[in-house]
């Protein structure tokens, strides 16, 4: 799987972004299984079973997929704010599992999160402009006036205005709340940021703000993003590169355009299928690839290629043999026996 | 009065509903001056944002919440004001004549009771069926919705079933007695997409099946424009909107149906053109602007004040039947989403 680091540079969609910044190889992140009177390991789920990935710096890369596939844990895992099973994480070079406690903080500066509901994040008793100025302090040193100033500077960024700096949480909007979350995550002038399903708790007419806001945010500052998010229309709208998760492995990556234009894992079409598109005549005309069933137990994942048990071209070599990801096309890659494109899946 | 196109009397007329509540902050408009039709067999979808006042107009109708009050108002049900009805006559019509379809149904559902004895119980208690008889008729159902080995699963507690199987007990419980009128509220909106297309295609082919009609609540445009046959848009407890599927998203005519369909992000669209959001937030409930509640946020405000002043009334929009709560709907003529979308990025 390690094969899959090296990036084949080329023309397409990202390749004028920067050098990778983020390199996660083999992840595996292990979750004990409790049961019984006495809470005893009784078995182990595999969130994460094995995940490769790269982000370059200025580029967008997204992990979709259904409840359960490990995208959130993968997320947390490249920011080291839970250490893997296995696997390394290397951020510009650093292997984040070997430094101390000192440098980790330090490097901590460098790669922030913005989480689904930032009220839950936000200190109800602090003010906004505490809430963003306690990095500040904690990190530089920085001095009342000076926190003030960059809070005034940062409120700005996110299309907040100045005074809102003595507000309380409450007194926001669910999306200026996330422009809070978002302002925070900016104030120590990350490279990089997880985005954990930054819209999905929003009104759909306040996610289009927030959307454009992130949008404008990578332009302006170089920022790289890791987009963690289950609805694909927001996704492909963000994205420079995509990795579809199914079960804590991915099946499928590779720049965003070819990705939705001609996906070539069935589980990639079957979810691109199921996206409603909010048009009634092509809603209506769209051939359908629904799925039966639901994704197995990651406790007990099926053998050979984890998608089997859903797919409508499961044959014996399926059950046997797991796939790997094979290179099908400029930094697309399919972990799939049988994969085939489909030209035009809102078709 | 308004006058609704109408050949078939409908099943279900609402007419000036008025649901609120009191609190200690003031009176909360919920639902606050809807009138609409349903009509035998069609799926009617409403849409609006959260605290557009949809789930509590539902649960109006249904005759469930016990701390709303009801201001002014009919609902009218088969010619009967359901209103009006004792809650004896009341609780033979729900269940039998309207079922309804919650959200999560892990609070729907009774944990401790088997989910075919769930079932059955409707049978039971609207047609007099013995223990042994309703028994068969829940594995019927189950059966109906799609949950392989029904009889083994009616003997199953709800924790045991997985999310788009506990969707589907509760959509066997409410079809159990055929009822005439199928109140769903956002009923795959806690599901995963590709679980999502299964329920959904379960419904609609129960819905043909039994011949009842839908009243579809979401959020989700992408489902309404599947699955709609006319659809209401509903803001601050007002209807803004009402009209067939097509009128709806290729003729809108209210300001904030086109801001909700101008903002979304678009699977197959473009990745560089910003998205539209409608400024400000959905308004509060308890504050409601004075004259029409969209106000604030609209951008077709008229010059002369009256936004402002006086509550539009619906009026005919593009057709007998596609209504629209707007005083500005004469200068609309000729704006479309696309022309929303092209003055909000500046194209």
């Amino acid at each position: 799987m390690s094969d899959g680091l090296i990036e084949v540079r080329g023309s397409g969609p990202g390749a004028e972004l920067g050098p990778p910044l983020l390199v996660a190889t083999d992840l595996v992140k292990d979750f004990p299984l409790r049961g019984g009177v006495f809470g005893r390991t009784t078995g182990r789920i595999s969130a994460v079973a094995g995940v490769s990935l790269t982000v370059r710096r200025g580029e967008t890369l997204s992990l979709v997929g259904e409840s359960g596939c490990g995208k959130s844990t993968t997320g947390r895992l490249l920011l080291n704010l839970i250490r893997p099973t296995a696997g390394t994480v290397r951020f510009d070079g650093l292997d984040l599992a070997t430094l101390s406690g000192k440098e980790l903080t330090h490097a901590r500066r460098r790669f922030q999160i913005v989480f689904q509901d930032p009220y839950a994040t936000l200190n109800p008793r602090m003010t906004i402009g505490a809430t963003l100025g306690e990095p500040l302090r904690v990190h530089f040193g920085w001095k009342a006036a000076r926190r003030a100033e960059r809070v005034r500077q940062l409120l700005d960024t996110v299309g907040l205005a100045p005074q809102y700096a003595n507000r309380f949480p409450h007194e926001f909007s669910g999306g200026q709340r996330q422009r809070v979350g978002i302002a925070r995550a900016l104030a120590l002038e990350p490279e990089l940021i997880v985005l954990d399903e930054p819209v999905s708790a929003l009104d759909v007419s306040i996610q289009a703000g927030i959307i454009n806001l992130l949008q404008r945010l990578q332009d302006e500052l170089g920022l790289a993003y890791v987009l963690i998010a289950h609805d694909l229309s927001v996704v492909q709208h963000l994205s420079h590169r995509v990795a579809v998760m199914y079960l804590g492995k991915v099946v499928e990556t590779g720049p965003a355009e070819a990705l939705f234009s001609s996906p070539a894992h069935p589980y990639t079409q079957a979810l691109l299928s199921a996206v409603p598109v909010p048009d009634p005549e092509i809603q209506r005309d769209r051939r359908r690839l629904v799925l039966s069933g639901e994704p197995p137990s990651p406790a007990d994942p099926p053998s050979g290629c984890r998608f089997r048990t859903r797919c409508w071209k499961a044959e014996a070599r399926c059950t046997e043999l797991e796939p790997e990801l094979v290179e099908r096309g400029i930094g697309h890659r399919v972990a799939c026996h049988f994969p085939h494109v489909v030209v035009d899946p809102l078709g | 009065m308004i006058e609704f196109a109408a050949s078939a009397p409908p099943l279900l007329s609402v007419r000036d509903l008025r649901a609120y509540f009191d609190t200690n902050d003031g009176v909360v408009r919920a639902v606050d001056g809807v009138s609409f039709d349903v009509r035998r067999g069609e799926v009617f979808a409403v849409v609006g944002e959260s605290g557009s006042g949809k789930s509590v107009m539902a649960t109006t109708i249904m005759g469930l919440p016990r701390t709303v009050r009801i201001a002014s108002g009919e609902v009218r049900w088969k010619g009967r004001d359901l209103l009006q009805l004792p809650e004896s006559e009341h609780r033979r019509i729900r269940g039998k004549e309207i079922a309804m379809i919650f959200q999560d149904p892990l609070t729907a559902l009774n944990p401790v009771h088997q989910v075919g004895r769930q079932i059955g119980e409707m049978a039971r208690i609207h047609e007099g069926l013995s223990r042994k008889a309703a028994g068969r008729r829940a594995i019927e159902m189950l059966d109906l919705v799609g949950i392989p080995e029904a009889a083994k699963r009616a003997r199953m507690y709800p924790h045991e079933f997985s999310g788009g199987m506990r969707q589907r007990a509760m959509i066997a419980m409410a079809i159990t007695c055929r009822p005439d009128l199928l109140i769903a509220d956002e009923p795959t909106t806690a599901l995963d997409v590709t679980v999502q297309a299964q329920v959904l295609e379960v419904l609609m082919r129960i819905k043909d099946e039994i011949d009842s009609a839908i009243m579809l609540i979401t959020h989700d445009l992408g489902v309404v424009a599947g699955l709609a046959d006319r659809v209401m848009v509903m803001y601050a407890g007002r209807t803004v909107e009402v009209g067939t599927a097509p009128e709806l998203f290729y003729r809108a005519r209210h300001p904030y149906t086109l801001g909700l369909l101008a903002s979304l992000a678009r699977l197959g669209a473009r990745r560089d053109e910003p998205l539209v959001p409608i400024p400000g937030a959905p308004a509060s409930s308890i504050e409601v602007p004075p004259g029409c509640a969209f106000n604030p946020r609209c951008s077709f405000v008229s010059s002369d004040g009256r936004c402002a002043q006086t509550r539009p009334e619906l009026r005919e929009a593009t057709a007998p039947g596609h209504l629209a709560a707007c005083h500005e709907l004469e200068a609309l003529d000729g704006v479309s989403v696309e022309s929303v979308r092209r003055a909000g990025t500046g194209r």
